[in-house]
Formats: C-alpha cells, structure tokens, sequence
C-alpha cells in the first residue's frame, strides 16, 4: 500500500509502520482491502479497537508516532 | 548575493566552485535557511510543497540549490527525481532536520551518509523541540552519525554562524552498514558509491542507465538486485535510525498545546465543519464583502471614477490632435466599455489588485497558520465526489471573490486533470463577488425563495458538471497526499513579504495580458462587431424567454460578468424573468479578462470548450427554467 506521507509503496504485512519515513499508519484512515497486515478478521477488529481506543485516548501510543500531528 | 529559480536563469552566472544542495524533507525549513545562508528571500509557508522548483543563489565559495522537500532520495515522484538528480551533482549537502521530527527524518541523514554525501545537519525547529518536551543530546546525534550537527532556529536566524563555519566541514563516514549489500551488484559495474547504494535499493533510472546487458522480454533492462532488496534495506536502515533516536532523544510527555487541541477540533468532521464554515464566512467577509464591495466601491466610485478616468480622458483628447484619422486611437484609449487607459487601468488598479492583495494576506495567513492543510483533508471527501480533492477549496472560495484571480489558484489543487475539473467549475457556476453583489441587490425584490432557488441551482450544476467531468476526462484525480504541518501562529513579516511578492509577481504577468485584450475588444467593437455579435444572440434570448434586449446584456457579460447584472437593473421584466436571466448569466461564459487567464493557464483546447460549454449550459438551464416559469421572450 502507500504511505498516506511520504507515498512510499510498501508491504504492511505484520507491521503498519512505514519503513522510510516511519509513519505509523491509522486503521481509521487505511481501508482494509488496501492492505494485508491483519492475519484475519479478528485482528482487523482488534487494531481497529485499538486504534480508535488510541484516538480517544484511552490507550498508550505505540512507541513511534504518527507524523501527522 | 543574487538568487534565481533554475528554470530562469542561468547557473553559469553564479561563480562559485563547488555546489551545495540544501536537502530535506517537506515543511522542515529549508527554504527558510535557505534565504538565510543566501542572505536573499524566498517564498515560504508553512505548508508541504511550498518549493516545486529549485532555487539557485551564491553562498560563498559555493552554489548553493534548494531543493523540494523528499522523504528519501529515490525517484518515486517528481520532486524526488529531481532532488535524487541534484544530490548526485553536488559536492556536499546540508541536511535540514526538524528536531520534532527527529524519527521521521535521518532516515534521509542515513541515506546520504550511506551514499557518501559529504553533509552537514542543521537540527532545525529547537525551539519547538523543547516546547513538546523533547530533548535531543546533539553532541550524542554528531557521534552516532559521524558527520558535524548544528543546532537551528531558522526563523529566527540561530545557530547561522556555526552553520556557515562547519559547511565546510561537511563529511560522511568512510563505511556504513550499506555496505554488505553492494556484494549483491556485478563485480564489474563502474559506479561511485551514492550510484551503489540507489542500485541496491532498486533505483530504476540509475539502473536503466548502467549497461549490464540483456533485454527482458518487456524491452527493460534486467534487475540488477534481488526483488525485495530495497525492504530489507529500508527496514535496515529504519532500525538504524530507532536506535539512534532512542539514544540522543529523550521525550518527557507534555499535555496536548492549545495549537494540538484546535488542530484535533478543525479535522474531526463533527467541530471541524462549523469552523470551517466560519472560517469560510470570514474570508468572504475579508474578500468578498469589506474589499470587493467597500474598498473597490470606494476605489472605483469616489477615486478612479470622478477622478483619474475624466483626467485621463481630457489629457488624452488635449494630447491627440482633433482629426478624423485620429478617432480609432482615442477609441482604443479612452473608450467606457474597455479603454486601455480607463476602464482598463480601473480595473486591474481598481479591481483587481485590491482582490489580489487581499486574497494573497488571506492565504498567507492560512498557510502560515496551518488551517489550510486542515480545511483540505476536511473538505477532501465531498471534492472527491466530483473528481477534485480538498486543496480545491481554496480556488472555490477565492472564485466569489475573483473567478480570474481564482483561475491563478487552481495551480495549488494537483495534476492537470484537477486542475481543469476546478477551473471550469469556476468558469461555468461560481459568481465573482462583483456579480453576485449585484444579484443579491435584484434578488432582493424577489424574495428569499428565489435566493435559495438561485444557490440551488447553481450547486445542482456544480455537482453534475462535476461528475461529468469526473467521469470523462482520462485519467484518475489524484489522493489528497499531504503531512500536517504544525498549527503556528502566522508572522506579519513573512505574511507581508509574501503577499507584496506574490502580488508584484501577479501583477507583473496580468498586465501585459489585459492590455492586450483591452485593445483587442476595444478594435471589435469599433468596427461593430459587438453590435453584430448582439443581434446574432436573438434566437439564445427567445430561447430563455428574454426580450431583444438581454442580448445586450450578454455582449457585456462576455467582457465582465458584473457589467451584465447591473445591466439588467434597468430591464423592465417579470419576477421569472429577472431569476431565469440572472441564472443565465451566471451560468454564462467567465468574464474576458478571465477566459485570458483561462488560456494562459490551461492550454487553447480546454479553455475553448470551457467557453462553449458555458454557452451551453447557461441556454440549457435557462430553457428550462424559461419553460418551468412559462415566460417567453
């Protein structure tokens, strides 16, 4: 997929960072059919959660941020 | 020292014996230092993109470039090809890095050291490191990359005297972690370095150029590494930079700024939407109610009015001598409907410039803040529906003030393809504040329902010329790819820069132009050719159930679209028939001095059937209405 950022093309497969500019890429803003990290349904809802917990700030950031502050 | 853009001037010009390329990545402030090392201004906001071209200027014993902004050096897009060709020509580089962004941006540190570019860092934005409580040890950061580190606040010029004294410094490490997979190109390739580590990862144009023989079955040239190569190496390369960041960075957590909590109100669709508007009635009420109304009123009625054009005009006739010959000239001069030394200079003097200043303080204003970036993503979804993406808004708002100066806009909305959806939109359907002041003033003796009708309408024609166009014009709009930059407040002294610059610039490429069609229009009708175009109208003005006379109307609405409505003030017509003509007229083809900006911006063929197609709809629509109301001319 490309890097909403820097539009660097990359495999998310198993990470949503992306390698060269280091954003961390938002479920909210990357539909699922574009990309392949999540190994199946139940780790689509489980990021998805997680992310809209991490919108709300009901949970810790992962270690790197997203660029778009 | 002297500066130019590349694509207008001559860097033979510049004596200079090395060349020094200012590279980093979008909206970090290398224009800033850039105008700060070349002691020249550039044009800068606080928007990624801001330089598309690069910029040449002496420094020293140096030529010293900037560059667009890139996330890496690689060829993905255009800027990045053409900082990738920059950065192999130049003899050392300095590399702006945003302090706040420390992660994001040694991944290019890392490249260009990997490729052997002598560099220098300028750690920019310290200031707004230390502000989100992040707290880099920059004598850590010179260790770990092995090059010479230069804390900077650009803007406000610190750190420029250490910079200037280390660029000479300028190194890169003798080897790098990259090198392990050079083993991985032929043996015999006779390549440097910096073409080493693009060759490995995967850099196309580099490879096409280097001859290793054999043809695929597609005509390319064979990979020269293994597919998947340039992952590995980018992941690498990333780890690398985590584990430099999380040595030299140390991050306390500070609450979210006021600037982070208006940042997250303006681009949530729920509060962003009322701002947005508000926002939107702010600048219609700066452009298009207190300068397009007031100020040009007064330039135009209690100045240029009563006074320069009766001056112009008994100078003109005191300076020409009285004879028969002599009439043609003074027609083109002084004449009411466009003379050149009149109605022109009151419009461009009168009209536009004040438009032109105001938009540009308006939009420097935006940029600098960082609302524009915002109100674009904001906006990008409903764009999208009609084959344009949320930068559109920006010429959208510009066109109630100005369409021609609007037409000028559309250069910030993307490719080509979006650039014609927008202008033609803008063309067809979207009033000048001239115009529309004047129709608010008929629609007024209407009533309110034919106020909402008109706006009805002309949306309708929006949204489906729109998806007209969207869906035939080839090729697809492109994404609404943009960073956020940080919201900042803006600085006058940068917005007032720009604003006279941009403002000269404009100036400097719409005079000629106006001029020249000033004369061109005034030579038509002259000889009668405006009267001749006014009755061949007959048959359009039955069509919308308008009397003879509309076609009068039309003549001026082909010269300006506020010309046209006025002229209907003094109309006798039904309610129908005042709201079918007012629609018309809108509808109908831009003003002349916009269809000239319509030329020079998009090419002969498009603003040729942007014409047409006004013609088009405007009598369609109009026919409609005409029959809806059941009024006949």
């Amino acid at each position: 997929m490309q890097c909403p950022t820097c539009e660097y093309e990359f495999d998310p497969a198993g990470d949503l960072q992306c390698p060269r500019c280091g954003s961390m890429l938002s479920c909210s803003a990357t539909a699922c059919a574009e990309c392949d990290a999540c190994s199946g349904l139940l780790e689509q809802l489980r990021r998805k959660g997680k992310d809209r917990l991490r919108a709300d700030g009901g949970a810790q950031s992962d270690p790197v941020e997203s660029d778009s502050d | 020292m002297e500066g130019c853009h590349s694509t207008g001037c001559d860097p033979e010009a510049i004596d200079a014996d090395a060349t020094l390329a200012l590279v980093g990545c979008p909206n970090v402030g290398k224009s800033v230092v850039f105008g700060e090392l070349a002691e020249q201004y550039v044009d800068v906001s606080n928007y990624p993109g801001t330089t598309v071209d690069t910029t040449l200027a002496e420094f020293g014993d140096y030529q010293l470039t900037d560059t667009p902004g890139v996330y890496g050096i690689s060829a993905f897009n255009e800027e990045e090809r053409v900082t990738r060709e920059i950065v192999l020509e130049a003899d050392a580089v300095v590399n702006v890095v945003d302090a706040t962004h420390l992660d994001r941006d040694l991944f290019l540190t890392l490249q260009l050291l990997d490729m052997g570019i002598p560099t220098v860092v300028a750690l920019n934005m310290m200031d707004e490191a230390e502000a989100d409580g992040i707290d880099i040890d920059v004598e850590a950061l010179e260790s770990a990359l092995g090059v010479p580190v230069v804390p900077t606040v650009a803007i406000d010029g610190e750190g420029f005297d250490e910079l200037r004294e280390r660029i000479p410094a300028a190194d890169a490490p003798e080897e790098t972690a990259i090198e392990e997979y050079y083993d991985e190109l032929p043996d015999d390739l006779d390549v440097n370095r910096a073409e080493k580590t693009l060759l490995v990862e995967g850099d196309e144009p580099l490879a096409k150029q280097v001859d290793v023989g054999g043809v695929m079955a597609d005509g390319g040239s064979p990979a020269l590494v293994e597919p998947g190569l340039r992952e590995e190496i980018y992941g690498q390369r990333r780890s690398r930079v985590q584990s430099i960041t999380g040595t030299v960075q140390d991050v306390t957590r500070t609450d979210d700024s006021l600037a982070e909590r208006v940042s997250d109100l303006m681009i949530n669709p729920l509060t962003g939407t009322p701002i947005a508007l508000a926002l939107l009635g702010l600048i219609y009420y700066f452009i298009g109610d207190l300068v397009a109304q007031r100020l040009v009123d007064t330039l135009e009625g209690e100045v240029i009015g009563p006074h320069y054009i009766p001056a112009v005009e008994s100078f003109v006739a005191g300076l020409l001598p009285e004879a028969a010959w002599i009439e043609p000239l003074e027609f083109l001069l002084i004449n009411e409907n466009l003379g050149l030394l009149t109605v022109t200079v009151q419009y461009v003097i009168g009209t536009l410039l004040p438009l032109v200043i105001a938009f540009y303080l308006a939009i420097s204003v935006l940029e600098d803040s960082g609302v524009l970036p915002r109100l674009a993503v904001l906006t990008d979804r409903g764009l999208n529906r009609i084959g344009l993406n949320g930068r559109a808004v920006v010429p959208m708002i510009v066109g109630v003030g100005c369409v021609t100066m609007a037409v000028i806009t559309t250069r910030m909305v993307g490719s080509k393809r979006e650039r014609t959806i927008s202008t033609a939109l803008l063309g067809l359907a979207v009033p000048c504040s001239a115009q529309l002041g004047v129709i608010m003033g008929l629609m007024a003796g209407l009533g309110l329902i034919y106020w909402f009708g008109y706006l009805g309408i002309l949306l309708v024609v929006l949204g489906v010329v729109g998806l007209f166009l969207d869906r035939t014009l080839p090729g697809q709009s492109e994404a609404l790819v943009t960073e956020l930059p940080r919201m900042r407040m803006p600085r006058p002294g940068n917005i007032l820069r720009k604003t006279y610059n941009r403002a000269k610039m404009f100036l400097r490429e719409a005079i000629p132009l106006f001029g020249a069609t000033a004369v061109v229009v005034s030579a038509l009708d002259y000889v009668g050719g405006l009267a001749a175009i006014q009755d061949g109208l007959r048959p359009l003005t039955s069509l919308v159930g308008m009397p003879a006379d509309f076609g009068q109307i039309l003549v001026l609405g082909l010269i300006r679209r506020d010309f046209a409505a006025a002229g209907m003030t003094d109309m006798a017509l039904s309610s129908a028939q005042v709201f079918v003509g007012l629609v018309v007229i809108t509808l109908f083809v831009p003003c002349i001095l916009a269809m000239v900006m319509i030329f020079k911006e998009q090419d002969a063929k498009s603003a040729l059937l942007m014409w047409v197609g006004s013609w088009v709809t405007a009598f369609t629509v109009g026919g409609v209405l005409a029959a809806a109301f059941g009024v006949f001319g």
